[in-house]
C-alpha cells in the first residue's frame, strides 16, 4: 500500500510527518522508514479512487472474537433491515458484540482509534461529519463500510497506516460529487491564536478536522485557547497496567468553531486498565459542537467508556442572574470564567 | 410611595394567573403578601422584578414607569427579589457579587463577615447542590449585600429549621436598621409575621386581591384560613 499524493505533498514529506506522529504516539520505530505510511486527504474523491486501486490484499472476514471490535453507527443499530443484511454479509449479529454500548457513545462524538497488532476492526457507518482517525499498526486489519447521506462525504479524516496493515474501504451510496478534502493540520501550541486557527481552518476548507499540538509540554497550557472561538486541546497521560483514569471535561460552547479534543494514550501494558471519559458542555444557542475523544485500545481486558453531553444555558439561570442586576454579556462571561476555574486554569 | 402596581394581568399558557391586581407600597414599610399555593404570589414577585412577562398593567417605581425595563435594570434601581427557587448555577456567590460590583464587592462582603459566618455562606462554593435552607440563607445574604430600596422575599421561611429561621429574622432586622428598605414578605404561613410585624397585608387568591388591610388579617387567616 502506498501513500497518497493527493494533497500535493511529496511522499518523503508525508513519511516524515508520519514518523513524527507515530513517535509521539509511542509506536515502535521500525528500522526502515519506508515501513511507515501516511495518508492525508485519503478520502478526497481522487485519492479514494487511488486508494481503492491499491487495495490488493483481500480483507479477511471479521469474526466475532474477543480481539475483534465492531464499531457500528447508532443509526444502524436501530435499523432492523440493515442488521439483517449485515448479518448476512459479515456472518454475525453486531448487536451481540460486547463493544456495542461503547459504539453508541463514540459514534455520537466521533472516534479515534489506534489499533493494535492482530486486532481486527470493522467500522460501519452511514452518518457523515464525524471526525475519525485511524492509526493502524503492523498487521492490523480494518474494514470500513460507510453509508453516506446528504451531501455525501466521508467522515474519515486520516488514516495512518503501517506496513502490512490492511484497509478495505467500502463506499455505498455516494450520491454527490461534492465530497471535499478533509485534512488535519498542525500548529505549535505556543503560537496558536484564534486568528491562526481561523486562518488554517479557512485555508483547509474544513468542516471537520484534527488538531495536533506539537509541543507536548505546552499542551496543558493550551487546553483553552480563548473563550471566544474556543478550541480545546487536552492531552492525558498514559494508562499503565491496572490503572484507572477518570476524566471529566467541561466547557462552554459559544459558537460554531467550538471544538474539543481529548487524547488518551494507553501504554502497551495497559492490561486491566480502566478509562472513563465524561465531557459536559454548556451550549449557547446555535453553537455546534464537535468532540473528538481519542482512545487507544490495546488489550482485550481494557475497559473504557465515554459520555458526551451539552446543554444550553437555561432560561432560569439567566433570569436569576438578571434579577440580581447582571446583564446577558456579563452572565456569559462569569459562567465561562467559573468553568475555567473549575478546570484550574 | 415607592412602588405601585396598576391593573396587572399575567397570562401563562392560556391561563390568567394574575387578574388585574393593583397594589401600593410605601417607603420603608413592611408588607405581607399571603395566599394559598397557586394563588399567584410568586408570579407577582417575578412580574415586579421583570422576569415574568405581563399581559397588561403598569408598574411604577419611584414615579418612573418601569413596566418595560429589563430585570437587570430594575435591580440596579434598587429592586430585589429573594427567590423561592434558585436554579443550579455553576458559579460561586463570590463571582456573582463581583459581576455586580467589580472590585467594590470585596469591601461590601467584608462588612457582612458576621452574617457570612452566621449564615454559613461559602463564597467560593458553586451554587449547585444547595439544600433548601442553604438557598434561603443565600438569598438573605444577597439581600443584605445589595441593600435594595424595595425587597421582595419570596417565602424566606419555608424549608428552614428553627435555628436558621432565627438567623433569617435577625438578618431582616439588621437590614431594617441599616438601610431600611420597603419589605414585601411573601408567605403562605403566618409564622414569620409573628417575628416581623407587617404594616400592611395583602391576601392573594386565584390571581386577585381578596383582602387588604392591617395585621389583623393575619389573625383572621390563622383562625379561618383563606376562605
Amino acid at each position: 500500500m502506498k501513500a497518497s499524493k493527493g494533497m500535493g505533498m511529496n511522499e518523503e514529506k508525508e513519511r516524515k510527518l508520519a514518523e513524527k506522529y507515530f513517535k509521539r504516539l509511542n509506536f515502535e520505530r521500525k528500522e526502515s522508514p519506508s515501513g511507515y505510511y501516511l495518508t492525508f486527504n485519503s478520502l478526497d474523491v481522487k485519492d479514494f479512487l487511488k486508494e481503492s486501486k491499491v487495495q490488493k490484499k483481500p480483507t479477511q472476514e471479521v469474526e466475532a472474537q474477543e480481539n475483534s471490535l465492531i464499531f457500528l453507527d447508532n443509526t444502524l443499530l436501530t435499523e432492523e433491515k440493515f442488521h439483517k443484511a449485515k448479518k448476512e454479509k459479515f456472518g454475525f449479529d453486531f448487536r451481540k458484540n460486547k463493544f456495542e454500548a461503547f459504539n453508541l457513545a463514540f459514534y455520537k462524538a466521533g472516534v479515534s482509534i489506534k489499533i493494535n497488532k492482530d486486532l481486527k476492526l470493522s467500522f460501519i457507518s452511514k452518518t457523515s461529519q464525524i471526525v475519525r482517525n485511524f492509526f493502524l499498526i503492523e498487521n492490523a486489519n480494518v474494514k470500513i463500510v460507510e453509508f453516506y447521506t446528504g451531501e455525501g462525504f466521508s467522515s474519515i479524516n486520516n488514516k495512518f497506516l503501517i506496513k502490512n496493515s490492511i484497509v478495505e474501504h467500502e463506499l455505498i451510496n455516494n450520491d454527490s460529487s461534492k465530497s471535499f478534502v478533509q485534512d488535519s493540520f498542525k500548529l505549535e501550541a505556543s503560537k496558536l491564536t484564534q486568528r491562526s486557527f481561523i486562518k488554517a481552518r479557512k485555508e483547509l476548507n474544513l468542516k471537520a478536522f484534527n488538531f495536533e499540538v506539537l509541543e507536548s509540554d505546552v499542551i496543558q497550557k493550551a487546553s483553552i485557547i480563548n473563550s471566544g472561538s474556543q478550541l480545546w486541546v487536552s492531552n492525558f497521560g498514559k494508562a499503565v497496567e491496572k490503572s484507572s483514569i477518570d476524566i471529566s471535561l467541561r466547557g462552554v460552547f459559544s459558537n460554531s468553531s467550538t471544538f474539543f479534543e481529548s487524547f488518551l494514550e494507553s501504554d502497551k501494558k495497559a492490561n486491566g486498565s480502566n478509562m472513563n471519559i465524561e465531557i459536559k458542555g454548556i451550549k449557547e444557542k446555535n453553537a455546534k459542537v464537535f468532540c473528538v475523544p481519542s482512545l487507544s485500545i490495546k488489550n482485550k481486558n481494557c475497559n473504557a467508556k465515554h459520555s458526551f453531553s451539552t446543554v444550553e444555558l437555561e432560561k432560569g439561570e439567566f433570569e436569576y442572574l438578571k434579577a440580581k442586576g447582571i446583564d446577558n454579556k456579563t452572565i456569559k462571561k462569569i459562567v465561562k470564567e467559573n468553568i475555567l476555574r473549575w478546570w484550574k486554569l | 410611595m415607592i412602588l405601585e402596581i396598576k391593573d396587572l394581568w399575567v397570562r401563562v399558557e392560556k391561563k390568567n394567573i394574575l387578574k388585574g391586581i393593583s397594589m401600593k407600597f410605601e417607603d420603608s414599610k413592611v408588607y405581607g403578601v399571603l395566599g394559598p399555593n397557586g394563588s399567584g404570589k410568586t408570579t407577582l414577585a417575578k412580574s415586579i422584578i421583570g422576569i415574568q412577562k405581563i399581559s397588561k398593567g403598569k408598574i411604577i417605581f419611584n414615579s418612573k414607569d418601569i413596566t418595560k425595563l429589563p430585570p437587570e435594570k430594575r435591580a440596579k434601581l434598587g429592586i430585589f427579589l429573594g427567590f423561592q427557587q434558585i436554579p443550579e448555577l455553576e458559579i460561586s456567590l463570590q463571582s456573582l457579587l463581583f459581576a455586580i460590583d467589580g472590585e467594590k464587592a470585596e469591601e461590601k462582603i467584608n462588612k457582612l463577615k458576621t452574617f457570612e459566618e452566621k449564615l454559613g455562606i461559602d463564597m467560593k462554593r458553586e451554587l449547585t447542590g444547595l439544600s433548601g435552607g442553604e438557598k434561603k440563607k443565600l438569598e438573605i445574604f444577597e439581600f443584605l449585600y445589595m441593600q435594595p430600596k424595595f425587597a421582595i422575599l419570596d417565602e424566606p421561611d419555608s424549608g428552614v429549621d428553627i435555628d436558621s429561621f432565627k438567623i433569617l429574622v435577625k438578618a431582616i432586622e439588621f437590614a431594617r436598621k441599616e438601610f431600611n428598605p420597603t419589605l414585601v414578605i411573601i408567605s403562605h404561613y403566618e409564622n414569620i409575621f409573628n417575628y416581623i410585624e407587617p404594616n400592611f397585608v395583602y391576601v392573594l387568591k386565584d390571581g386577585i386581591i381578596t383582602k387588604s388591610g392591617g395585621k389583623e388579617i393575619i389573625e383572621s387567616i390563622k383562625r379561618h384560613g383563606y376562605e
